[in-house]
């Protein structure tokens, strides 16, 4: 059995002074990509906040098996990195310096960037499909160019865990895909990757577990292959209708 | 490395510039001469005079430091303001510390308490903590609010020093050293709070990287190891209280820390590592070529003088942008 790397038990959280999640319980696992879904305010992105502590909480979250509570902010940053939903750059920096930010919780007070750093930082924005954009300003960049930067600069970071609130959700079909295989490839080396998502069929193809959520509790949690269309017709209060094509799945509202 | 050499010559002429301007002119070999004799090296000792000796060595000298000084924290607080609000017009007048500081020395003033320097210093303070705690909700602080506090905290500290301006006519020379700025008084007495003040905003540049992070947003800031509600107390304090130094010695002196940044950004970038040394590098300079300036038209008091030339620049540079 892989290890767990981020584990919620009886987890409510809180958005200001109104609770939105209840009584919820998951785990991710070392190797696993786990995606989170749901219609719009299900409490999704206020239930990753909570592993991240920029939310309120009752109940247990264990990150690498240690309670959240012992963990310093720079501890946590470095075993969990995380990607809000909307990305807000005010200043017009280099693309370059923006990915680089991601090491932040890795280096001493004093200290400066590593070759290790750079050659990090570069690595990523490759990864990203945005080599040659390391000089570019990011506030004269595309909302989708500004996500992929995001996402370099949370690689960068080089946490165990990975939480992305709806990381493609600025991006074409192309860098949808890619950014998927980036976190499919990432999770090899032990790691766990948790993506806040609407694309129910990105979720299908490269997910290994998803949660259902509606109304503040996770409904379903199961493999992607065992998710069914009675599941998402009950989370997403439309008919879904799932075909077999390619041995793949293919989920269609109707 | 290109940047800092160009800046340290600018830095250079722009001293001797000041150390030979003014109402005596002091030709610039006899400046070297005098210079290169106090510091130890054999001077020609033609054309020395004592005059120039002392005009040199007590009135120009540490007006000339004393400037640079100033004006460096002002450029430096100026970057962090920007940086640290999100917001272009920031500086220590947008949060009202320069005016309570000014208010401070006004009521030091008017009713003859012979702590001028330490009521502006406190003025200042205080300033900054009523703003505070204005614009503090629960755990984080908004930067639009914090603004909205200042400006309005700022306009109720500048009635309040009409008001006395009005009920003490017979002081309206001292008040006007206060309101316009000036460095009339400089002397070395005076210059290592400036010093202390300058090197503390020189320190800065040790926090570049975190008020990058502030720029992507409380979330992103926390998530990367960041206490954002403590980094922000830091930097808001520490810019305060030096720029309540600062103004303790010179009055208030508008525009450098407004404009510098801006200036400096479309040479060096955004990233607060460059900027922040460019910044008290610029502001030093311009201030002294303002009190250059002023002294060479006529001793205008200097704040006027980066009002007449800052406002306009800030306008074309709105213009153009």
């Amino acid at each position: 059995m892989r290890p767990i790397l981020l584990s919620a038990i009886g987890v409510s959280v809180y958005y200001g002074s109104k609770k939105v999640v209840y009584d919820v319980s998951l785990d991710m696992r070392s190797g696993e990509v786990f995606a989170l879904l749901g219609p719009n305010g299900s409490g999704k992105s206020t239930m990753v906040k909570a592993f991240v502590r920029l939310a309120d909480k009752e109940g247990d979250i264990r990150i690498l098996n240690l309670p959240m509570e012992s963990f310093t902010r720079k501890t946590l940053a470095r075993a969990a990195a995380y990607m809000p939903q909307k990305v807000q750059v005010v200043m017009p920096f280099k693309v370059m310096d923006v990915v680089l930010l991601g090491r932040y919780p890795w280096i001493s007070f004093l200290g400066d960037y590593s070759d290790k750093d750079l050659n990090l930082a570069r690595h990523n924005l490759d990864e990203v499909g945005m080599t040659g954009f390391e000089d570019r300003i990011i506030t004269t960049l595309s909302g989708g160019e500004v996500q992929r930067v995001m996402i370099a600069q949370c690689l960068t970071q080089d946490a165990a865990i990975m939480l992305l609130d709806e990381p493609t959700s600025a991006l074409d079909p192309k860098y949808s895909i890619a950014v998927m295989r980036i976190l499919r490839n990432y999770v090899k080396n032990g790691r766990a990757a948790l993506c806040v998502m609407h694309d129910v069929n990105l979720a299908l193809r490269f997910a290994d577990r998803v949660a259902l959520m509606k109304e503040g509790s996770i409904r379903y949690i199961c493999g992607s292959s065992e998710v069914d269309a009675s599941m998402l017709s009950d989370v997403f209060d439309v008919p879904w209708h799932i075909e077999e094509w390619q041995g793949g799945r293919i989920a269609l509202p109707l | 490395m290109l940047f800092v050499a160009v800046s340290l010559f600018l830095a250079f002429v722009s001293a001797c510039l000041s150390l030979a301007v003014g109402e005596v002119r002091i030709p610039l070999p006899e400046v070297a001469n005098i210079i290169l004799g106090k510091v130890g090296f054999p001077s020609s000792g033609a054309g020395a005079s004592g005059v120039y000796d002392t005009i040199l060595l007590f009135v120009r000298l540490p007006r000339t430091l004393m400037v640079f000084f100033v004006g460096s924290v002002l450029g430096v607080t100026g970057a962090v303001y920007q940086g640290l609000l999100l917001n272009p017009l920031a500086e220590s007048y947008t949060l009202g510390v320069a005016s309570g500081a000014a208010l401070g020395a006004t009521i030091a003033i008017a009713f003859n308490v012979n702590l001028v320097r330490l009521f502006a210093f406190l003025g200042g303070a205080l300033t900054l903590l009523g703003v505070w705690a204005l614009s503090h909700r629960s755990r984080s602080v908004d930067p639009t609010r914090l603004i909205l506090s200042g400006v309005v905290v700022g306009s109720i500290l500048q009635a309040l020093m009409m008001l006395l301006q009005t009920l003490f006519p017979e002081k309206l020379g001292a008040f006007f050293f206060w309101v316009m700025g000036s460095f009339n008084s400089a002397s070395w007495r005076w210059l290592p709070g400036c010093l202390i003040a300058s090197c503390i905003a020189l320190l800065f540049l040790l926090l570049h990287r975190e008020l990058d992070i502030i720029s992507l947003g409380e979330g992103k800031a926390e998530t990367l190891g960041m206490n954002i509600v403590r980094m922000r107390w830091v930097l808001l304090l520490a810019a305060s209280l030096i720029t309540s130094v600062v103004v303790s010695y010179c009055g208030v002196i508008g525009f450098v820390g407004l404009i510098v940044p801006h200036l400096l950004r479309m040479m060096v970038g955004h990233s607060h590592g460059r900027l922040l040394f460019a910044s008290w590098m610029g502001g030093g300079l311009m201030l002294l070529w303002a009190d250059v300036t002023a002294r060479a038209i006529g001793s205008l008091p200097v704040g006027v003088l980066t009002a007449l030339v800052g406002g306009p620049i800030f306008c074309l540079f709105l213009w153009k942008s």
